[in-house]
């Protein structure tokens, strides 16, 4: 199959205030895969389709209906024709729905939970034009919802609609839950996982280390708010924890630079833990049109052709 | 440490400022809700425990720069060791020559110096001595050694004073200084002349003691010599004098004598009679010749210092006065005329023709109202006359010559514009010399003086003694080389008014002379008083022939001059040789004290004395503060501590 590209559209540059004031996550989706203007790709697995892909020699084993016989009349020898696989490319799309992720700085900037909706959304929009299958996993403290991989054109709407969900857990349990979900993924998908990380990377790193092993692909999305990596608070105040309800008497100005050190180290620790394993680690902030979420998904999909 | 400006310490409230900042940010409990504190609470006791201290050092520097600005403001210094500023003293001692009598100048110093004997060190002592007028002997400072001396060295003067101008001047400058206790000594003999005129209603500045030494017992024996007047006699001279006696009856000894002398040319015994004035005439017999003074003294009582007078006489033959001819109006030469009837007036005046070639004599008097004076050589011999200390009289007529040679003094004379009443002299300035004699009588004589024509004088070139308008002089005077001129902006003559057949003419012509020859209206000399400024009839050598001053050396004087003490002066002026008898006051010579009772006291201020208001830089703290200059180290402290504070403040607030 040929990669195709529909004609592309004069789209206006996108900004988060444009993002944020569509309100349904089809909408933004849309927007979203708009702005990106992608094409269909194929697959890089190679398959019993009827497109060419290579010769090999006949192996015992083979199934004999997939002998060339008129090359074996020319050069008579035993050759297998091998064709692209044309079976879909299955992507999961992961959101973490815990409390940390309701966050916005600001009014007129979207919570991160929103913005890695709107992105994954897009992607399942991305998924489907190019036909691929697609599924959609909620985390939490546990799974909280489940969708599995399809390629069924009704898939899109259920997968916004799991994004959609209203559900949203209260802590973070990255580790434990991507592992279970590693279990209940078909095998060989792509792992598109929009998350905040506030999880230890070393704890991390067996449910990294179990996608890799089930033939998983990863595109990790670290879904930041601009005062999460700024950390430009002026006055003093009380500090609470989102997830946890702790509270902390905080002159900012104070843990200023230690905090942006901290952030920085922890960055570095998930990417650390995301590339060494060959998948893709993204960091993305809330007030920029998430376009290289996309683009990288496009990137990874064209590089499994 | 003491301040010069305390008030400024206030500023140290500003402290609180960045106090209640720092306060308010650390109790700032706005909840915010994070994502996550894992990053939070893991860094922060550390960088709260170093952010905490550095947020303390900005706040004490911050804290200390605004202290130093106070302090460098409030400019400390160090007082002087011992000195605690508490006390000032201002001794205020009427030295007018009453105080010379008996021991009551010693008696007064004695009782300040043991009213002072109690300041410490650190006290400030000031000196000031009411006569002539109000005058510091050694302003109030913690010096107390040199006030001392300046106390001890002080003597009583010849002069006559009032002494409420003295004690309020203390009392201002008492209350404008800090000080726990001011306090001022006043030592005198509370003679009646002396509190004359005071308004004891009206007491001194708040906050000011007033310790007042006693009333001193009275004087036993005193009297004094006025002056006396000199006439020509058949005998010679006639001297008229009185001997007032002040106290009750007795008698003394009366020695005349010529200065310069010692032998008396009269001596006699004076009855006085209790509290009597006594008139004498005394025949000075022998010839008179020329220029002459006399010493009249009693024998010594308790105030001796008003019991010697000098009287002085220079001759008659001396004045000269030189007329220019008429103006040919064929008219008579009233002015001619009027001199000639002078012959009965005193002084005689000797008139002559202005000489028609040869120099004019200096000590002569010249009235010129022909223009041909002004004119060729006459005008020449005229600048001469004036360059070498003669005066004149001028009337101006108008004429050309006069006219260039008044312009070329910067005295352009211009016409004035006459009405159908003609025009009138008025503004008479009344404290001139001449116009106080012309009108001693009467001041109808000073009205009256109508003129057909006149020619009015610059305001801004002459002394005015009258006007005819505000800008125009009717009658003015100036100087002219080493003499003066009298411009008499009319005629005189019947062309121009009625005046020189008017009664005040003559007395007018012949008070002119006289004033220009500077002597008064017989053959002895015009006498002065002690203190007060008269005229002399021009620049030279002055030195004093007896009395208090005949030690000291000649000085040379130009204008006037207002002697200190009494004697018999000499001016000499190039070959010309002028005495001088200078009195003393007369009312200085009345021991009277005040009565009844001691008002003075009631000067003293019974309200309490509002610090603020009276708060003044005191004159020694400046110099104390000046030597130390410790506001500038306050400043570069100050200026150091926000240097330092800046870049850790910076790191407080990423």
């Amino acid at each position: 199959m040929a990669v195709t590209t529909p004609p592309r559209r004069d789209v206006p540059p996108l900004d988060m205030a444009e993002l944020a004031a569509l309100e349904s996550l089809p909408l933004r989706a849309r927007r979203l895969a708009d702005a990106v203007g992608a094409g269909r790709h194929r697959s890089r697995r190679k398959g019993a389709s009827l497109e060419f892909a290579d010769y090999r020699d006949y192996q015992p084993g083979d199934e004999l209906r997939r002998v060339d016989w008129r090359l074996y009349a020319r050069t008579d020898r035993l050759h297998i024709r091998e064709t692209h696989e044309d079976t879909p490319l299955r992507v999961l799309l992961v959101l973490d729905v815990s409390a940390s992720m309701h966050y916005a700085s600001r009014p007129g900037l979207l919570s991160k939970l929103d913005f890695a909706r709107a992105s994954l959304g897009a992607l399942a929009l991305l998924a489907r034009r190019q036909r691929e299958a697609c599924g959609a996993a909620l985390l939490g403290d546990d799974i909280l919802r489940y969708l599995a991989p399809s390629a069924s054109p009704a898939r899109l709407r259920a997968v916004w609609g799991t994004l959609d969900a209203p559900d949203a857990g209260q802590r973070t349990a990255l580790a434990e839950t991507l592992g279970r979900l590693a279990e209940a993924a078909p095998r060989a998908c792509l792992f598109v996982i929009a998350s905040d990380f506030y999880e230890d990377p070393a704890a991390l790193e067996p449910a990294v280390r179990r996608l890799r092993f089930e033939r998983h692909d990863v595109l990790a999305l670290h879904v930041i708010d601009p005062a999460e990596e700024d950390f430009d608070y002026a006055d003093p105040g009380l500090f609470v924890d989102a997830e946890s309800g702790e509270r902390l008497a905080l002159d900012p100005a104070a843990a200023a630079q230690a905090y942006r050190d901290a952030f920085r180290t922890h960055r570095t620790a998930l990417e650390d833990l995301f590339r060494p394993n060959g998948f893709d680690y993204l960091p993305l902030r809330t007030d920029a049109p998430p376009l290289d979420a996309l683009g990288a998904y496009l990137a990874r999909r064209a590089g499994q052709v | 440490m003491s301040w010069l400006f305390p008030g400024f310490l206030t500023a140290l409230l500003a402290i609180g400022l960045p106090l209640v900042l720092h306060l308010l940010r650390k109790r700032a409990r706005q909840p915010v809700v994070f994502p996550s504190l894992r990053f939070l609470a893991a860094s922060l006791p550390q960088n709260a425990s170093r952010h905490r201290l550095r947020r303390r050092i900005v706040l004490a520097l911050r804290c200390l720069a605004l202290a130093l600005l106070a302090f460098a403001f409030a400019r400390p210094f160090v007082a002087r060791a011992g000195r605690r500023g508490g006390r000032m003293v201002v001794v205020v001692l009427d030295n007018t020559f009453s105080l010379q009598a008996g021991t009551r100048w010693q008696d007064t110093l004695d009782w300040a110096k043991e009213r002072i004997g109690t300041l410490e060190s650190g006290d400030r002592l000031g000196v000031l001595v009411v006569a002539p007028r109000p005058t510091w002997l050694l302003t109030p400072s913690a010096d107390t050694v040199s006030a001392l001396r300046a106390l001890e060295t002080a003597r009583p003067s010849w002069h006559s004073a009032r002494v409420e101008p003295a004690l309020r001047l203390a009392a201002e400058v008492l209350s404008a200084m800090p000080a726990g206790e001011r306090e001022i000594v006043f030592g005198g003999d509370h003679q009646r002349v002396g509190w004359f005129g005071t308004d004891f209603a009206r007491p001194l500045a708040a906050g000011v003691s007033v310790s007042f030494a006693d009333v001193p017992a009275p004087l036993a024996r005193q009297a004094a010599l006025a002056p006396p007047s000199l006439e020509r006699s058949d005998a010679g001279l006639r001297a008229r004098l009185s001997v007032r006696n002040f106290t009750g009856a007795h008698r003394r000894r009366l020695r005349v004598t010529r200065v310069g002398t010692t032998a008396p040319i009269v001596e006699l015994d004076v009855d006085l009679g209790d509290r009597e004035t006594r008139s004498l005439e005394v025949e000075l017999a022998g010839a008179i010749s020329g220029t002459a003074g006399f010493r009249f003294a009693l024998d010594a009582d308790d105030l001796p210092a008003d019991d010697v007078a000098y009287a002085a006489w220079r001759g008659a033959g001396g004045r000269r006065v030189l007329l220019d001819a008429a103006p040919d109006h064929g008219a008579a030469d009233f002015l001619r005329t009027a001199l000639q009837s002078t012959t009965d007036l005193k002084p005689a005046l000797q008139v002559s023709p202005v000489p028609p070639s040869a120099a004019w004599p200096p000590d002569a008097v010249a009235l010129l109202r022909n223009d041909a004076s002004f004119a060729g050589d006459a005008a020449q011999r005229l600048d001469a006359f004036l360059l070498a200390g003669g005066s004149a009289v001028v009337f101006i007529g108008g004429g050309p010559a006069q006219s260039r040679w008044l312009a070329g003094r910067g005295l352009a004379a211009r016409a004035v514009a006459a009405d159908e009443h003609g025009l009138r002299v008025h503004n008479w300035t009344l404290d001139h010399p001449l116009v106080t004699a012309f009108s001693q009588s009467t001041v109808r004589l000073l009205v009256g003086w109508r003129f057909r024509e006149g020619w009015g004088l610059p305001a801004d070139a002459v002394n005015p003694l009258a006007l005819w308008t505000p800008e125009a002089v009717a009658i003015g005077e100036t100087d002219a080389g080493h003499g003066r001129l009298l411009l008499c902006g009319f005629s005189p003559d019947r062309r121009a008014s009625e005046w020189p057949v008017q009664g005040t003419f003559v007395p007018f012509i012949h008070r002119a002379v006289v004033y220009l020859f500077g002597a008064s209206e017989s053959g002895e000399t015009a006498a002065a008083r002690v203190g007060t400024a008269f005229s002399l009839p021009g620049a030279g050598s002055w030195r004093a022939l007896d009395g208090p001053a005949a030690a000291a050396p000649p000085v040379s004087v130009a204008g006037s001059v207002v002697p200190d003490a009494p004697g018999l002066y000499e001016l000499t002026v190039g070959a010309e040789r002028h005495l001088f008898p200078v009195h003393l006051s007369a009312d200085e010579s009345d021991p009277a004290q005040w009565e009844p009772g001691t008002p003075w006291t009631d000067l003293v201020s019974t309200r309490a004395v509002a610090q603020g208001k009276t708060r003044t830089v005191p004159l020694g703290a400046v110099e104390s503060e000046q030597q130390g200059r410790l506001w500038w180290w306050l400043l570069g402290i100050a200026a150091l501590a926000l240097a330092v504070e800046l870049p850790v403040a910076n790191r407080t607030s990423r």
